[in-house]
């Protein structure tokens, strides 16, 4: 795949990632470029088309699926472990963290837990939580995004 | 009073080697030991106390923790780099535990998925690990237990009437709870040691003879609240429970298997010897 084209498709993946949308599509010089993110905030799960050729279409898939993480400003907190995403250490209690909240490095964020075995997840920088991405009480996969930290 | 002489007296030395707190009344030894654990703390740590004035379980369920007559523990781990069979660790806890409280009762002890510690299928103690990265290399592990030993039926608060059980009301005479946690953490500490050089294969055998969910009929109670009836038919390679849902297999289709990492489990009946 030509640089530009990778440039453009990273581009529009920052856009994505930066104003919180689903879906962005570019046509230009008859090259159609569309990202789009799957409504479950699993980020893994974004894919990248290129309406083209073939050839596009899958050195697209191979070389370049966005990792938001790495091109957006974000600092992404993923699950280490398979399990269940808690936003609060029992039913009752209020949430570790809300969005907008400002969290020191080392701060609990979270429970994934597992077998029985409460996991805290914690910051890894100082910043702000700009978005939860999972539900409280619900299944998680190794690696699946949980929080988008701004880092300060 | 749990005596701090004859805990001292009894423990193998290897034991002593690390720092030993005992507690006439403690918040929970497992919030004491994670608040410890922020600090350099030697691997094997152990935290007793003969009273927690604020036991508790998963998602802080209250744990009934009454002075004088019960065991309540928690042992701190260390862990460093990446761990694939971090998902072991509490069904290790739990045979290392089952294993400990039979070698020095004679008392048959079977676990229910992960690691309730079952006397004829009635609670007799329950185990609740807890983690957090210390640093970017190092995770800590705390194990806690709580035993119940000599606690007479009538000292049981109602809703736990019938599904929980102490050691007392099955043997009918009290036991040494000094003689029992000399035995408990030891086999902690070496099960611990084996899962971590050994991998799974070090208790998977074991734990599943003795883990009484197998072959069983189960209600399973998700934590956002759904339920799932199945048959549990095994342990998976992380440590998850693998149950066969009555839902599935409709004619002609093989038997679906659903791997649960979390929930609530309910024994309904045994399906199979």
């Amino acid at each position: 795949m030509p640089d530009s084209s990778r440039r453009e498709i990273e581009d529009l993946v920052e856009l994505l990632n930066r104003y919180h949308l689903t879906e962005l599509e570019l046509e230009k010089k008859g090259v159609r470029i569309r990202v789009r993110r799957d409504a479950a905030p699993t980020f893994t799960s974004s894919s990248v088309e290129i309406g083209q050729t073939a050839e596009l279409v899958s050195s697209s898939l191979s070389q370049s699926s966005p990792q938001p993480s790495e091109s957006s400003q974000f600092l992404t907190i993923t699950s280490p472990i398979v399990g269940t995403f808690y936003r609060a250490s029992s039913p009752d209690a209020d949430p570790y963290v809300e969005e907008g909240a400002l969290v020191k490095k080392g701060q609990v964020l979270c429970i994934v837990e597992a077998m029985k075995l409460m996991n805290e997840i914690e910051a890894e920088a100082d910043g702000k939580v700009v978005k939860v991405l999972v539900e409280s009480t619900t299944p998680v996969e190794f690696g699946q995004p949980l929080f988008l930290i701004d880092p300060l | 009073m749990l005596s701090p002489e004859t805990l001292v007296a009894r423990l193998p030395s290897k034991v002593l080697d690390h720092s030993l707190f005992i507690f006439d009344e403690v918040s929970s030894t497992n919030t004491f030991a994670l608040d410890l654990a922020k600090n350099p703390t030697p691997q094997g740590t152990v935290i007793l106390a003969d009273r927690q004035t604020a036991g508790r379980g998963r998602l802080n369920r209250l744990w009934f923790s009454p002075p004088g007559a019960n065991i309540y523990g928690s042992l701190i781990f260390s862990l460093k780099g990446q761990f694939q069979d971090f998902g072991w660790i509490p069904l290790m806890a739990g045979l290392a535990i089952a294993q400990a409280i039979e070698g020095t009762t004679n008392i048959n002890i079977s676990l229910k998925w992960p690691n309730d510690i079952l006397l004829n299928e009635l609670k007799v103690g329950g185990i609740l690990c807890e983690s957090f990265k210390k640093t970017s290399t190092e995770t800590c592990v705390v194990i806690g237990f709580g035993i119940n030993v000599n606690l007479t039926k009538s000292a049981f608060p109602k809703d736990l009437e019938y599904m929980a059980t102490s050691l007392l009301i099955h043997t009918q005479h009290p036991l040494d709870r000094h003689q029992l946690l000399t035995s408990i953490i030891p086999s902690l500490e070496n099960g611990w040691d084996a899962l971590i050089t050994q991998g799974p294969s070090a208790c998977q055998e074991k734990y599943s003879k003795r883990c009484s969910t197998l072959g069983k009929e189960i209600l399973v109670q998700f934590p956002d609240g759904n339920t799932l009836e199945g048959m549990a038919e095994s342990i998976g390679e992380q440590g998850q429970l693998q149950i066969i849902p009555y839902s599935s297999g409709k004619e002609g289709e093989s038997a679906r298997i659903v791997d649960i990492h979390a929930g609530d489990i309910r024994h309904i009946r045994k399906t199979k010897n």
